[in-house]
């Protein structure tokens, strides 16, 4: 049972290797519980097809990682640096990131989860408030007042 | 010198898109203005570039194109000197009409160097129908953009793919080979940094395919947005708020990477993010950075850690400026050289009403309700805002009120890093301001300034220096706030009055006490932030040895749980705290912000104050016994000579070994300039490393290097609480009505620091000058 079949929400179905679908704790499970066989695909219901692709080209691309020793993992927390075929990886519009974080977080892929967290905060990182909004489309919504005591707040690490 | 050839096209009909062209070899730089006769300029040798007016709508467009030794065909060719050339290009500034949020420049800088091509383009694209490709292409070709809608979708789809990895980056000729570019519609451009592109160029997933010579990158965007490839180029519709629309544990990991500013800076985005940037568990182990072991105490008092962090931060910072105005004013002073003693005489006396009155109503918010938020709104409670105005205003006053020859004599002075505040003592003394000509002044001014000199703690900022470094500068003296305990203490139902007053109050006079305490209890009601946000600095050690073990106190979360089952009553038979590992002193002023503020707040709240409440009498509690404890039930105190104290030093050694035992001494939070050892159970004097027993005073610094900065700070100590001493000695004098003060020796367990023959002097000097 080396290929096993993954089915997305519309569909799609992809053939993928054993080993990299089981880097998704989520359908390792699935595959445990149901013994598949190989034969059925095994749906995954709120991934589409595009992005369960991104997802099983990660797999694929990270399927033979060692698995990190968990005792940097406060280290590798605020580690800025990505890997550049993850850098590349993550190259998507935010929409399309927006969905791989959901799924990794479903499927349980926990490299993939911190790799894309790891870029919008990346993408936030470094940035003023409004350069923030202006990146996700956000509308500030605070009140005057709010907005002064916000800033006010912020005092101390605005100016040096 | 090989010859590169790279030809240009350019889609867009932006003829004002300028080709600066720069080549270092050459040594010139050299700037073509593409307008609409293509331009050429004063280069040694020919350029040529041209544009294309491809589309309906102009779009400006920056193009590179690199060409290594082979010639373009499309007959548009830009001679260059290859070895070490700087292509730049950059478009953007001019009149679109099309586009009028296209505001930023838009160039690229193409760098050859040995193997690694890198092109640095910053792009922000505003407009969701701009386009802007940087690209360049090994061997042959050019980046070309234009507005061809039928290639749109192919291109687009190229394109992507490239971003995304799947597609090599370079684009090889045959792609251009339609009528026009067929790189169009474009809306997804490349951001890297320029390291993360030359690392991805050598990692070879971008680099060019035929050309095994230069591999190529390609970067757009600003240097702080890593790896947001995407983001800001996209268009309107293809942003979301992506951690807004995540489910909050999911937001929260992303947030968890972020640091402290960041953090805070992401919490002024929308109500939303402030929601979950306000998750304790996010700010936890930044608190806990600035806080160490006590973390579990304000954890237990509050769930607000994001605003109390702000909140200490936002003193820091405060104090740091004022550190910075205050050294800049004493600079000028020792400039200009002048006297301090004269003006800070006349200062002292100047006021009709007393400076601490006067202090104290600037501390006043304007709006008296802004304090009384309901219970369970901490962040509320923690700060109103006008507490901010307040501290603002206490901190524009000294600029407004003080001349510049007494900036330590100000009233509501937050002065500084009170690690240099004995030095700076010693530095005003040593300027002529004797003890005897500052401080035998009228009782009023003295006791106004004694009692309320207010300082400020200031500790770096976090997250550049390693914490534990960090706490090495802390202050060593730092004192509990007095107007603010008074207040605390003195709400009704709580404790005795007298017991507790600090000795500075009596000294005070009853007109002044009196008024001091109905200013303090308001002023503590009202503005418990406003008044943590200041420590006085107070001369009497004794208070600052109550804030020690108060500090010690605040620490031991068993005692802490047992003070909250108590009565609100004072039991006064709590133990002294027993010994804990050293602790940094930093979170020493903090933590007595914090139970300032919430002390104040809790009898306010009453029994409506629900759980957060119960947490914050717990605080008051401890408080409350801790002053008890150390307070003599005379009222007046005694100042606790301290033994010198040579902590402030980054360089100073942590930690020293037992004398006794391979073991290393640990200092005592309680009493400095003790080290205790954990395997032989004694107590070593951190100076001398001599037995503590026995051992009541240490003047010693010959442990230390014996460099003339130590043994500066301790002559400043030794000034310092010669003053004190001097003070105490005068006001007793001064206000008969405090007749509880016992004699200096009958004080509590005193470890002189002082010199003898020099207390001896100043005391005979006060006395003199009382007569």
């Amino acid at each position: 049972m080396s290929q096993i079949k993954l089915q997305s929400s519309d569909g799609r179905e992809f053939t993928v290797d054993a080993k990299a679908a089981k880097m998704s704790e989520t359908i390792k499970n699935m595959l445990e519980d149901l013994g598949g066989d190989g034969e059925n695909a095994i749906p995954v219901p709120n991934v589409t097809g595009a992005i369960l692709e991104k997802v099983i080209q990660y797999c694929l691309h990270h399927k033979d990682d060692v698995a990190k020793p968990e005792e940097d993992e406060t280290k590798a927390k605020k580690q800025e640096d990505i890997d550049s075929w993850d850098a590349d990886f993550c190259r998507v519009d935010q929409g399309t990131l927006f969905e791989m974080i959901l799924a990794a977080n479903y499927l349980d892929i926990k490299p993939m989860l911190d790799l894309t967290c790891k870029t919008v905060a990346n993408m936030i990182r470094g940035k003023t408030p409004d350069e923030i909004r202006k990146l996700f489309n956000i509308k500030s919504d605070f009140s005057p007042e709010e907005e002064e005591q916000v800033k006010k707040e912020n005092d101390w690490c605005e100016e040096k | 010198m090989a010859t590169s050839r790279a030809s240009a096209r350019f889609g867009g009909a932006q003829i004002q898109n300028r080709l600066a062209v720069s080549n270092r070899l050459a040594g010139s730089n050299l700037t073509t203005r593409l307008g609409a006769p293509a331009a050429t300029s004063g280069l040694t040798r020919p350029v040529s570039a041209s544009t294309s007016q491809a589309g309906p709508s102009a779009k400006p467009t920056a193009v590179i194109a690199h060409a290594a030794a082979a010639e373009a065909a499309y007959g548009h060719e830009l001679d260059l000197d290859e070895e070490d050339a700087t292509i730049t290009a950059s478009a953007g500034h001019a009149p679109i009409p099309s586009n009028a949020s296209f505001d930023t420049e838009e160039s690229a800088t193409y760098e050859d160097e040995d193997e690694d091509v890198t092109i640095r383009g910053g792009a922000v694209m505003k407009a969701p129908s701009l386009t802007s490709v940087a690209t360049l292409v090994p061997e042959t070709s050019v980046a070309v953009v234009d507005q061809e809608q039928s290639s749109r979708d192919e291109l687009d789809h190229v394109l992507r793919g490239m971003i995304e990895g799947s597609t090599d980056v370079v684009m090889r000729p045959n792609i251009f080979d339609g009528p026009m570019g067929m790189l169009s519609g474009f809306t997804t451009p490349v951001t890297g940094s320029p390291v993360q592109a030359r690392r991805a160029s050598r990692a070879g997933t971008s680099s060019a395919s035929s050309s095994r010579r230069n591999s190529f990158a390609v970067y757009q965007g600003r240097d702080s947005s890593r790896l947001s490839i995407s983001s800001m180029h996209l268009p309107e519709g293809e942003r979301k708020d992506i951690l807004g629309l995540l489910p909050p544990e999911l937001a929260l990991v992303i947030l968890s990477q972020l640091d402290v500013q960041d953090l805070c800076r992401a919490s002024a985005v929308s109500r939303t993010w402030r929601n979950l940037c306000a998750t304790p568990r996010l700010w936890q182990p930044f608190c806990h950075a600035l806080l160490g072991g006590g973390m579990n105490s304000i954890a237990a008092s509050t769930t607000d850690l994001r605003s109390m962090y702000c909140h200490m931060q936002q003193i820091n910072h405060q104090a740091q400026k004022t550190h910075l105005r205050q050294t800049e004013i004493e600079s000028n002073m020792q400039r200009l050289g002048v006297a301090a003693s004269p003006s800070s005489n006349s200062a002292l006396r100047t006021p009709s009403v007393p400076s601490a009155v006067r202090a104290r109503q600037a501390l006043l918010p304007s709006n008296d309700n802004s304090g009384a938020s309901e219970p369970g709104n901490i962040l509320q409670q923690m700060m109103p805002q006008s507490a901010t105005t307040a501290r603002n205003r206490m901190l524009r006053r000294p600029n407004q009120e003080n001349t510049m020859i007494t900036p330590m004599r100000s009233n509501t002075l937050e002065a500084p890093n009170s690690v240099t505040s004995t030095q700076r003592m010693a530095s005003r003394l040593s300027m002529g301001m004797t003890p005897g000509s500052s401080f035998t002044t009228p009782s009023r001014g003295i006791d106004a300034d004694d009692s309320e000199q207010v300082l400020s703690v200031t500790r770096p900022r976090m997250g550049q220096v390693p914490a534990q470094r960090l706490f090495q500068n802390q202050p060593s003296n730092v004192s509990v706030p007095i107007p603010g305990f008074g207040g605390a203490l003195h709400t009704p139902g709580r404790i005795g009055l007298s017991a507790q007053m600090p000795s500075s109050a009596h000294r005070a006079g009853r007109l002044h006490q009196e008024q001091s305490q109905d200013d303090f209890l308001h002023h503590a009601r009202m503005q418990p932030t406003a008044q943590s946000a200041t420590i006085t600095m107070e001369s009497n050690d004794n208070v600052s040895a109550a804030s020690d073990r108060i500090w010690a106190r605040i620490r031991q979360d068993k005692q802490q749980q047992e003070a909250a089952k108590t009565l609100p009553e004072i039991t006064g038979s709590l133990s002294r705290p027993a010994f804990t590992s050293y602790q940094p002193r930093t979170a020493h002023s903090t933590n007595i912000y914090m139970d300032a503020g919430v002390s104040s707040n809790a009898p306010r709240s009453g029994p409506a104050a629900g759980v957060g409440s119960a947490a914050l009498n717990q605080a008051l509690h401890s408080l409350q016994n801790n002053l008890a404890n150390t307070a003599p039930v005379g009222g007046a105190t005694l100042p606790v000579d301290k033994p010198v104290i040579l902590t402030s030093d980054a360089d100073e050694p942590r930690s020293r070994k037992c004398p006794v035992c391979p073991d290393m001494l640990t200092r005592d939070p309680t009493t400095q300039g003790v080290g205790c050892c954990a395997q032989c159970n004694k107590r070593w004097c951190w100076s001398c490393l001599r037995d503590m027993v026995a051992h009541t005073a240490c003047t010693s610094t010959s442990y230390q290097s014996p460099s003339k900065r130590l043994a500066a700070r301790s002559a400043a100590r030794v000034n310092n609480q010669s003053i004190a001493r001097q003070l105490h000695n005068h006001a007793a004098g001064e206000n008969a009505t405090v007749s509880a003060l016992p004699s200096p020796a009958v004080s509590r367990p005193v470890r002189t620091v002082a010199r003898p023959e020099l207390i001896g002097t100043s005391d005979s000097k006060a006395r003199l000058r009382r007569i």
